[in-house]
């Protein structure tokens, strides 16, 4: 398996931090299907728990 | 800082992350500024989600449920416009994320209780109360008292009703007071209602200063559902300050490198009870947040916060750059839990614990501390474990497969040798326990494959030489009760009284005590009472030694024999039949 990571990654997580709230709704923004899918549709914890 | 108006239509262009930060994180202890690009991130991640809500609610809310959000909007885009660091700060506070995830979850109806939806939907009526609050602006808003109590994120909680009061609110903000309409339409000052503020604590050592937030009164602060105040008394909270402190101390001495990360995620402790063996927990919605029962010791509490912060930081770059491909999260074997983990957690499991691993190394070579010994090769013995089942995948993107390599070549630096050799034993004890319990639990061997088995033990034949893969069934058996666990732990931390005043199970202390033939025939009898009791083929198996059946199958092979036959197997002349296939 490589390993070989590239000098850049871009995120399928849109930059939103230059975007004003104001203009947040209408900010186009590419499919993010994966970003919400570990969001909402499968968010993760995790918990540390001691045997008794 | 947000100044730019969006005229374009292309998309907002995905966050750039550079190989440096993603080999940082892999690595360990980041800098402020890889820190700054994940709380970006974070941030992106939150306004992503407010902007999910307004679309969600736009289209599957009734005009009641969706007043509060409409409303809330526009005075959160003027306390932006007037402060927009504090919006920024009140977005990224671990229990609005929590909220926001819960919200849209709530709204899809992937998520059902008992708590009214439009309170949830509600609470961006606080968030936007909260900052106009702090920002200085007068606003009217709606908010809703969930349980006589309404609560500002970053601000606090106000008690304004009794525990049955559940309603929408109006808020006023002028100058510097907040009012908040009573159900007979007069306005009170929230200034003169019972209040809890969220409290700080300051610890400082060495020259180093650290704020820890202590959050006990926030609805969102719990990650499985909304829950009341509980606030700490004056006595309990001074010991968690009291752990924090320490707990510094130790992060400054010994992991001055961790501090960056520590002080720039501004973390949000949680007191919760201990209870189920209840440690700690963190979740992908609240970067920062760590909700933890009180640790034991100091060096615990340092443990706890290192390891918390570990998941936040590893949600925060997983929220930019995957680690699997779409499609794998399939259940694996985690080494330090007794259940199934997604391969998500798995990866998260290893990060956090070659943290941990570290963290004791450190603490082990500069005291010579039997605890710090055990603590360091339990959870490297652990993490070997799990590298070792996982190893190179397709599952894994390049960013996952570098993240293997990076793990692995950090537990090779923590040296290990010189461990106390009882100290070794106990760990490859406790490892094998987890392991065998784990499989008892949870793996099935086929119905066919049993029946062959015990029609050729009954037959007097050798047993098939099939090499026949278990299905995974979580959980079809119950739950693996063991003191093993806690008497091996006991044994390697206080070698001289390992079980003092402690209730063990026949044959468990004779194996701890590496005693073997004794405990053999002991497991053996407690099989014959009662061929249910999981722990004892757990305990069977561990004292035969190497080579040993999957305890899986040699469990339901005992079951179908002793069904067909008066005479039920003898549980280790079983085991050792095993071997001659």
């Amino acid at each position: 398996m490589a390993d070989v990571l590239d000098d850049v990654v871009v995120s399928e997580m849109p930059d939103f931090t230059r975007i004003s709230l104001e203009h947040l709704a209408d900010a186009p923004v590419s499919p993010t299907s994966a970003v919400l899918d570990r969001a909402i549709e499968h968010p993760t914890q995790d918990q540390q728990v001691q045997a008794s | 800082m947000p100044s730019q108006v969006v005229e374009s239509t292309n998309p907002v262009p995905g966050h750039r992350v550079p190989r440096a930060l993603i080999e940082q994180v892999f690595a360990g202890p980041v800098d402020s500024s890889a820190m700054s690009m994940l709380l970006d991130g974070q941030y992106s991640r939150r306004l992503l989600l407010l902007k999910v809500l307004r679309e969600s609610v736009a289209s599957a809310s009734s005009r009641e449920e969706r007043q509060t959000v409409e409303d809330a909007w526009p005075i959160l885009v003027a306390a932006e416009k007037h402060a927009p660091e504090i919006v920024r700060e009140i977005l990224l506070y671990p229990s609005v994320g929590t909220w926001l995830v819960r919200v849209i979850r709530k709204i899809r109806g992937i998520i059902n209780d008992d708590v009214p939806i439009w309170v949830d939907m509600g609470y961006l009526g606080s968030v936007a109360v909260a900052a106009a609050i702090r920002a200085g602006i007068d606003v009217t808003a709606a908010a809703p008292v969930w349980r006589g109590r309404i609560s500002l994120p970053t601000v606090g909680q106000f008690e304004v009703g009794d525990g049955d009061s559940t309603r929408l609110a109006r808020i006023r903000t002028r100058g510097s007071t907040t009012f908040l309409e009573s159900p007979e339409g007069e306005w009170i000052s929230l200034a003169e209602v019972p209040s809890f503020s969220l409290r700080l604590h300051e610890s400082t050592a060495g020259g180093r200063s650290m704020c820890w937030t202590v959050d006990d009164i926030d609805p969102y602060r719990s990650f499985a559902g909304m829950v009341a105040n509980d606030r700490l008394g004056s006595t309990e909270y001074d010991v968690w300050c009291n752990k924090l402190d320490r707990a510094w101390e130790i992060l400054v001495e010994e992991h001055a490198d961790y501090l960056p990360e520590l002080s720039a995620a501004s973390p949000v402790i949680v007191p919760a009870a201990r209870e189920d063996g209840f440690v700690a927990s963190s979740s992908a919605a609240s970067f920062g947040a760590i909700r933890a029962a009180m640790p034991q010791t100091p060096a615990d509490m340092a443990e706890t916060l290192l390891h918390e912060l570990q998941h936040s930081k590893l949600n925060a770059l997983l929220d930019l750059v995957p680690l699997q491909r779409p499609g794998t999260d399939r259940p694996c074997y985690a080494p330090w839990r007794r259940d199934p983990r997604p391969l998500s957690g798995l990866l998260h499991g290893i990060y956090a614990f070659v943290g941990v691993t570290e963290y004791w190394y450190r603490r082990w070579r500069s005291r010579a501390d039997r605890a710090a010994a055990f603590h360091f090769a339990y959870h490297r013995e652990q993490v070997r474990e799990a590298l070792r089942g996982l190893g190179p995948t397709p599952e894994l993107t390049a960013a996952g497969t570098r993240f293997l390599a990076v793990a692995s070549a950090r537990l090779a630096a923590c040296d290990g040798g010189e461990v106390p050799a009882d100290v070794r034993a106990a760990v490859t004890a406790l490892v094998t326990e987890n392991r065998l319990a784990w499989r008892m639990k949870h793996l099935a061997p086929p119905d066919e494959y049993v029946v062959r088995l015990a029609d050729r033990w009954l037959a007097g034949e050798a047993p098939t030489a099939e090499d026949i893969e278990p299905a995974l069934r979580p959980f079809h058996r119950r739950d693996v009760e063991s003191t093993l666990p806690a008497l091996l732990t006991s044994q390697a931390l206080t070698p001289d009284a390992p079980d003092a005043g402690r209730a063990v199970r026949p044959g468990e202390r004779e194996l701890a005590g590496r005693d073997l033939a004794v405990a053999r025939p002991l497991f053996a009898r407690r099989i014959r009472a009662n061929p249910e009791d999981d722990s004892a083929w757990v305990g069977l198996l561990m004292a035969m030694g190497d080579g040993r059946p999957p305890p899986e199958t040699v469990s339901a092979t005992f079951r179908r024999a002793a069904a067909l036959s008066d005479t039920p197997p003898d549980p280790v002349t079983l085991v050792d039949w095993f071997a001659r296939g």
